[in-house]
Parts: structure tokens; C-alpha cells; sequence
């Protein structure tokens, strides 16, 4: 993002006071900004003024309209928009907080000198830049509808969401939302946005907040719309409600560790993080709900540490091994084709993919016992039953016998071993199919992108095989007896 | 009836007077109050903004963000 000229940062666009361009031009500056426009000196001009009039309480300025006309829905739940309220910042760390009231009360002072600079408001959303990117008026005062994207919601959501989803990251492809043209309203809906009504102990208990499944509906549900991109891979039956959808569909996502904070020699906060990683981790969800039913997520590590708030107070996070370090996510690198989809076993028995003890350093092993992953034995081991479990792995899908449409695995080999054998049904099991038919290719199969157990047998092509070799055969023999018999006899 | 020269000069002065009227108002945009107040005469003019930061900058140097900070936010 292109940093303002300081001059650009106010300047107002004489569009603003144009009714017809934007209704708030027609309230008078001081109305919301408060200062003095009959002062003589600019000094005096600008005394008491309110560079954002929206932060901390909107209520004055956007709520003398926005309560009774124009969006009451926004205007009456926007004391839970969390971009706002940072709840969940201050629940988090008062988890891990010392339970002292003077240590939490210096930490409260620190919180609002570091993290808690980082929050937006009405304004500073619809009208300037977030003062924590140093603010500035977007398109001189005029309001937006949508915040822009560069300037309002990757300013802030920049080193991870925003790289991930514009594919700054070095090596790992952009979003393929952000490929078909998708910002970030596609999703992040403006109801989202302003709150839910709740306060929430985390943004995603937010019940309002985007699912892929709003486009992406499941097999069979209800909700199927013509616009929904149905899911007919069997994967997503295999593991819908079990895995997360960004298990199979993120890649490489940024992880952040070891954050502190403290003030320079001029007095100014800064704060220092040990070099970002880039890292894909499978853990196990800390918060399973009935909405969020799945047990394998994706985690990042947050750069939490027990010696965050040294440089204030010592010993200021002495419970800071009480909440995971590595949390719950939703990288924005979504991709359709990823290296841990690529096959059932880029996954199973891929042991580096899942979190465990040898991912976290020693002070962190009790902080994430609940979603450090207990490692399965590998595929062959599981599979020792087999008579010759490496060539079964081998030569055999796993959907073969893992058949999402039998309620358990086939354990019996006669099912295979036998001239009957389930090899020549349709994975699917439905009746109406049969892979020896009189279609040409598998073509119904690849279209709809579902597993292929193996080559059909395709009666036509049989038939037409033996016709020619039978009418080769049969224009030899005419060829022969008709030139045996018209020979010219010597 | 015939129209002597007087007459077709009152009603040509008629006509342009409204026709001036016309323009204030059709052409102009309608700005309010707001228009006159000097945040405005200062807040909408690059020229007077510039002078304005130039000063103050010399003045006041510009207070930068710690320079301490590392990593990622």
C-alpha cells in the first residue's frame, strides 16, 4: 500500500459537499469533528477536534442518523463488531494473564498502548485509513459503501490473510478466490462486519461469520442452489464433519512467534516478533461445536510468549501455557488441487503434516497437549492383515474397500478375490452402472472428477476388435479359394 | 397590437435575468453552509494545505513510529 503525501491525508474533495455525491457532506465539520471554524488561528481552529468522531463510541455521530433511518441493523449491534471492541484480544490474554490485580492492570496499560492500537472503527473503515497504518482520508472524505480493499482490510489482515490471498508469499500460488476475481466482501459480508449482536470469546464463535459452505453446499443439502458449486468428490463425504475444509484445500500459510513489546528511549512503543515461518500444520480442533463439527484443522502459531509484557511487568503471563499456542485457522490460500489432496496417503501416514510434540518448544508441550495430533501407525502397518498389505497399498485405491457409501471398510478379500468381485461396480455402488457397458471412455466418471477404480471393459469395442479380426480372417480364405479357384491351368 | 422597442428590451431583460438565476442555481452545485466555513476553505485546497504542513513541519519535526520495531505485526 503506497503510503500518503501528509498533505493527502486531509485533504477533503470538494465532491464531498456535493448532496448528490455524498449526503454527509451536508452536515457541518465541527457537527462530528468538533473544533472551532470561526477561530482566527488554526491552532485555536483545531482545539478539541476529534480526528476519527467514530472511535471509541459511534453512537453520537453515526447513531444520530444510522439509529433511526439509514441501517438501524448496523447502527444497534455495532457495539459487538470486533474490529471495534478487540474482545477477544483481552479475553485471551487475561486467560493467560497472572492473576494478580496489579499485573493485570499494568498489562490492561500495555494492551492499550500495543494491541489494542490496532482496531478500526466506522470511520475508520468507510472514511480514512486505520489509524494504526498512520490513517489518512480515502478519496478526500468521501464515504465508502465497501472499504477498498488495499487501503482498509489488507492494511491491517496484510502479513498473513492479505499475502496469503494475493499470493505474496514466495512460491505459494494466491487464493483461487482471489484468481476468479473474489475480493474480500464476496464473502466477508458487511452483516458480517458490523457484529452479530454477541460478544464473542472468539471470532470464529462470530454466528454470522462466512462458511465456505454459503457457497459450497454439501451433497444432498437442502440449501442446493443453482449458483452453489455442489461438492461431489467422495472425499467430501468421506470427510465432511470429521476435517476442515482447509486440511485439504490450504497450503503453506505464515506462523508468527514470539512477540514482545516495550517503548524506546523517546518514549515511542514498538514491538519485535522472531522471523515469520512458513508451515503447514494439521492439529486437533481446541474448539469443536455443533457448528464447527470437525476434529482435524488447520493451526498457526500466534506469537504469544510468556515474557510478552517483560519490558512493563515481569511474570506477566505466568498462565500463558493455558491456551494453545498453535490455534485454530483458516489460511486464505485456498487451492483446488493441493500436495495433501493429491492421494489418501499424501495425508495418511504423512506424519509431517500433523502437529506434535516435536513442533513446540519445551514450555509449550502443556499448552498445546489438546491439539498436538497422536501419530496412527503408518498405512502398511494398519493394513499388516493383508496377505501382501504393500502391494495392496500399491496397486489398489483406497476408496476401493474405504467405500464412502458402505458404512465399514471391506475386511473380507473374497469380496474382491472372486468372480463377482465389487472391482467391476461403480465405486459410488450404484445399481444403474456397470463398468462393463457400451459407453466408449469413462468420460461420465471424469467429468463429475470421482475416483475411477480402473479401466472399464467396453463390450463394443470387444466386438468390433473380433469382427475385423474374423473379416481379415474371412477376406483371406475368399481371396485364396477365389484365385485357387481361377487359376489358369497350364 | 405592436410591440414598440421598449418593450422587447424589458422582455429581453426579463429572459436573461431569468436565465442568470437559472444558471446560479442549475449549474453551481448546491453546496451548503459548510461551504463557507474555513475547514473547508483550508481542507479542500492542496495549495493552502501544503503551506500549511510545510510550516508545521518545520516547526514540529514529524514524530516517527519507533524505529526499534522487528518482524512482522
Amino acid at each position: 500500500m503506497a503510503p500518503l503525501e501528509p498533505y493527502e491525508k486531509v485533504y477533503v474533495d470538494s465532491d464531498f459537499l456535493d448532496e448528490d455525491e455524498d449526503v454527509h457532506g451536508q452536515i457541518s465539520c465541527e457537527e462530528c469533528h468538533g473544533g472551532n471554524p470561526d477561530a482566527d488561528t488554526m491552532e485555536e481552529a483545531h482545539e478539541g477536534v476529534k480526528r476519527d468522531p467514530t472511535y471509541p463510541d459511534a453512537t453520537k455521530s453515526c447513531g444520530e442518523c444510522h439509529l433511526d433511518e439509514g441501517h438501524p441493523e448496523i447502527a444497534e449491534k455495532n457495539g459487538t463488531n470486533l474490529h471495534i471492541s478487540l474482545s477477544p484480544f483481552k479475553k485471551k490474554i487475561a486467560l493467560r494473564a497472572n492473576p494478580d490485580s496489579t499485573v493485570g492492570d499494568t498489562i490492561e496499560s500495555a494492551m492499550g498502548t500495543h494491541c489494542m492500537t490496532c482496531h478500526s472503527s466506522c470511520g475508520q473503515c468507510h472514511v480514512s485509513r486505520p489509524a494504526s497504518v498512520e490513517g489518512g482520508l480515502i478519496e478526500g472524505h468521501l464515504f465508502q459503501k465497501t472499504p477498498p480493499v488495499e487501503t482498509n482490510c489488507t492494511s491491517c489482515h496484510g502479513s498473513r490473510v492479505g499475502s496469503e490471498f494475493h499470493g505474496g508469499n514466495e512460491g505459494i500460488p494466491a487464493d483461487v478466490h482471489h484468481l476468479e476475481g473474489m475480493d474480500c466482501k464476496e464473502c466477508h459480508t458487511g452483516d458480517e462486519m458490523h457484529g452479530s449482536g454477541h460478544d464473542h470469546f472468539d471470532r470464529y464463535e462470530v454466528t454470522n461469520r462466512a462458511k465456505c459452505e454459503d457457497c459450497h453446499k454439501s451433497p444432498g443439502s437442502e440449501a442446493d442452489e443453482e449458483a452453489a458449486k455442489p461438492r461431489e468428490h467422495p472425499s467430501h463425504t468421506i470427510h465432511q464433519d470429521k476435517v476442515s475444509c482447509q486440511v485439504c484445500h490450504s497450503v503453506s500459510y505464515k506462523n508468527c512467534y514470539n512477540c514482545h513489546v516495550g517503548k524506546d528511549t523517546a518514549g515511542m512503543p514498538y514491538f519485535k516478533t522472531d522471523p515469520s515461518k512458513m508451515d503447514f500444520k494439521i492439529g486437533l480442533s481446541s474448539k469443536i461445536s455443533e457448528k464447527r463439527p470437525e476434529e482435524y484443522v488447520i493451526v498457526r502459531h500466534v506469537p504469544v510468549s510468556g515474557s510478552l509484557f517483560d519490558f512493563y511487568v515481569e511474570d506477566a503471563l505466568t498462565n500463558v501455557a493455558s491456551e494453545p499456542t498453535w490455534k485454530f485457522a483458516t489460511p486464505h490460500n485456498i487451492q483446488l488441487k493441493t500436495p495433501q489432496n493429491e492421494s489418501c496417503l499424501s495425508c495418511h501416514g504423512n506424519n509431517d503434516l500433523f502437529l506434535t510434540e516435536g513442533d513446540a518448544t519445551s514450555w509449550e508441550i502443556k499448552a498445546n497437549e489438546a491439539v498436538f495430533v497422536p501419530l496412527k501407525p503408518a498405512p502398511h502397518v494398519r493394513h499388516s492383515w493383508l496377505e501382501q498389505p504393500e502391494l495392496h497399498l500399491a496397486k489398489v485405491d483406497c476408496l476401493t474397500c474405504h467405500d464412502p457409501s458402505h458404512a465399514t471398510p471391506v475386511e473380507d478379500c473374497m469380496q474382491c478375490h472372486e468372480a463377482n468381485t465389487i472391482l467391476a461396480t461403480d465405486p459410488d455402488g450404484s445399481p444403474d452402472y456397470s463398468l462393463t457397458n457400451w459407453n466408449f471412455t469413462n468420460r461420465e466418471l471424469i467429468d463429475k472428477d470421482i475416483y475411477v477404480v480402473g479401466s472399464n471393459t467396453i463390450p463394443g469395442l470387444d466386438l468390433a476388435g473380433i469382427l475385423i479380426i474374423l473379416l481379415t480372417f474371412a477376406g483371406c480364405a475368399v481371396h485364396g479359394t477365389l484365385r485357387f479357384l481361377c487359376r489358369k491351368r497350364k | 397590437m405592436t410591440w414598440n422597442r421598449i418593450d422587447v428590451r424589458r422582455v429581453l431583460r426579463f429572459f436573461v435575468v431569468v436565465a442568470a438565476f437559472a444558471m446560479i442555481f442549475l449549474i453551481t452545485p448546491r453546496y451548503t453552509y459548510a461551504d463557507e466555513s474555513s475547514c473547508i476553505s483550508c481542507h479542500t485546497s492542496t495549495k493552502k494545505l501544503l503551506e500549511v504542513i510545510r510550516e508545521i513541519e518545520a516547526s514540529n519535526p514529524k514524530i516517527e513510529a519507533s524505529t526499534e520495531s522487528e518482524g512482522e505485526g
